[in-house]
């Protein structure tokens, strides 16, 4: 299941990343040359913003974000283990309320709206849907990760 | 924001960070938890999300992903390598050298990439093994190798500078970066007096004699990776690219580089894209819940109310400097600088200004200040990134660490006091 995830995750991540570069040197090589590629802006940020919600996901996942680690090593192992699933769970608390929760109502109020991007003339609403589902794989990692401690806890 | 409000914001961030959620979870959550006193529940959930993405759709802010790139491609390719060849060269024959080569490595390599932890493990693993072997401590090397890395915050092309320069209200990027190099500079050359004081008193080896052909070849293998220096800087201080265009380019060059080099396969690009976005994640999540909090706080009137408070208490500009200095200090120990600086540059800022500080000098001051608290612990991140290069453990780093926080102390409180170091440079290019 995992592998699964990150191979998605992972890709996703490659693909984006590259769309980003290609689209800012598009930018830069249509400037110098003269010739125009209005796109481009929109597209560089809207590839920023995607990998930074898919990234933030799978980064949950490897649990990279950044934390402080005072508490941890003064516990049990035992303890260890339920700390790591409360923080777990303090992660789908925000990932349930605002991620999810949050960003389908955001996106809901974007489209009834009906704004669109300036240029590309995007429904604003289809960049806003990285929230939730950036969100629904973050759900899939830490379900994971508890499901990880609970095996661990055992052995 | 009346008590009430600032004592939820404040304890329920500081309680979950405390257990160890992740900061920027606690960032989000305790700006949602601050709403819900005065907005009701959907209503909050969506002003947060919505804070989270508009604090995202920025077309600056795209230097950080590529100069983050760029600095990944030039940590596996030969660039490193080639810089510290130069180093060593240049400064290698005195007494402790390789202490000088391990900061002038890192202040070279941050000079052209623009990312601190990218400087730390690329000259922290190349150096460390090398120094072991020669006699060096690997507490004092991993030390020194950490606080040289924070140059790379200050002197250009920086990160921070522009996470500064969006919080400050769309300061110029190229007066910020042209500002950052004397302050920079100046760190560095506090760090090598203070290594070779080490070296003298622990009487480290001298390295092979100084020779300038040896200086020349090196210089001639570093040349192509200095002049990146020269289109990023050159080209924004010359108005031809903005920060985000330079930091494309950037990625470019050091790509084609990395190639000629042939030190870079479709693999190695793969995991180079991952680790990326990984770190661009880490980084612009921080920005966007840090800006769902720093609107919450500025709804509630917080910076207003901060500024009359700190100004009943003195109106003298060096007084507040200091009191803001010290905060600042205490806020670095348990935050990282990303949201420091967004959360803290709309409530200081306006205080410093009404008292004749300029904004350029103000920012140098605080991402100063604030790269103190990324050598401390609990949320140092480049002493993590620091000590786990160099295989030991971060208490081991802490003691050799003390004296140089001296310095770094020394270098802030020059900087804070004398604008000109900060303000020479912009001043002279008409900034």
């Amino acid at each position: 299941m995992r592998e699964i995830l990150d191979k998605i995750s992972t890709g996703l991540l490659i693909i984006l990343m590259t769309v980003m570069v290609l689209s800012a040197l598009l930018q830069v090589t249509a400037r110098v040359f003269g010739f125009s590629a209005p796109f481009t802006e929109e597209l560089t940020i809207y590839s920023m913003m995607w990998v930074t919600l898919f990234g933030s996901a799978y980064t949950f996942g490897i649990r990279k974000h950044i934390s402080i680690d005072i508490l941890e090593p003064q516990l049990s192992e035992r303890n260890q283990h339920r700390l790591r699933i409360a923080i777990e769970g303090v992660i789908l608390v925000f990932t349930f309320l605002i991620l999810i929760f949050g960003g389908v109502r955001f996106s809901w109020i974007t489209a009834k709206l009906g704004q669109v991007s300036a240029v590309m003339n995007v429904p604003k609403w289809y960049v806003y849907l990285a929230l939730p589902l950036s969100g629904l794989i973050v759900i899939l990692y830490s379900i994971l990760n508890i499901k990880d401690e609970l095996n661990n806890k055992e052995a | 924001m009346n008590y009430d409000e600032i004592a939820i914001l404040v304890l329920s961030f500081l309680i979950l960070i405390a257990i160890g959620v992740p900061i920027t979870v606690s960032l989000a959550l305790s700006s949602l938890f601050t709403l819900l006193v005065n907005v009701v529940f959907i209503s909050a959930t969506t002003t947060v999300a919505q804070r989270m993405i508009n604090g995202l759709d920025s077309f600056t802010l795209l230097a950080i992903p590529f100069f983050i790139l760029a600095g990944q491609i030039m940590n596996t390719g030969g660039i490193a390598q080639r810089l510290i060849d130069f180093a060593k060269a240049l400064v290698g024959p005195v007494r402790g050298g390789l202490l000088f080569v391990n900061v002038l490595a890192c202040t070279l390599f941050g000079a052209i990439s623009g990312s601190a932890a990218a400087s730390a493990s690329a000259v922290g693993s190349i150096l460390n093994n090398k120094m072991k072997d020669e006699g060096y401590d690997p507490g004092i090397t991993a030390a020194t190798n950490v606080v040289a890395s924070t140059t790379g915050l200050i002197i250009p092309p920086s990160n921070i500078l522009i996470v500064y320069s969006l919080a400050a209200g769309g300061l110029s990027i190229g007066a910020l970066f042209l500002a950052g190099y004397l302050p920079g500079f100046l760190l560095s050359l506090a760090l090598i007096v203070t290594s070779y004081v080490v070296a003298v008193r622990k009487n480290y080896a001298k390295g092979e004699g100084w020779s300038g052909t040896v200086v020349w070849k090196t210089f001639v293998g570093a040349f192509p990776s200095l002049m990146l220096l020269f289109v990023v800087m050159g080209g924004i201080i010359a108005g031809y690219f903005t920060a985000t265009e330079a930091s494309a380019v950037a990625v470019l060059y050091t790509l084609i580089l990395s190639m000629i080099y042939k030190e870079l396969d479709i693999p190695k690009l793969k995991s180079i894209l991952v680790n990326s976005s990984v770190t661009t994640a880490i980084v612009l999540l921080l920005v966007a819940t840090s800006s769902s909090m720093s609107w919450v706080m500025s709804y509630g009137n917080l910076p207003e109310a901060i500024s009359t408070g700190v100004l009943s208490l003195t109106e003298n500009p060096v007084m507040v400097l200091v009191l803001i200095n010290l905060i600042l200090l205490f806020v670095g120990v348990f935050m990282d600088i990303t949201p420091a600086v967004l959360i803290f540059t709309p409530i200081f800022l306006p205080l410093a200004e009404s008292l004749g500080i300029h904004p350029i000098h103000f920012g140098m001051i605080m991402v100063l200040n604030l790269c103190i608290g990324l050598c401390t612990p609990p949320v140092g991140n480049l002493l993590f990134v620091g000590a786990s290069v160099a295989g030991i453990s971060f208490q081991r780093l802490v003691r050799p660490l003390l004296p140089l926080y001296v310095v770094m102390l020394v270098v802030l409180v020059l900087v804070t006091m004398v604008p000109g170091i900060s303000m020479w440079l912009p001043t002279l290019f008409g900034f």
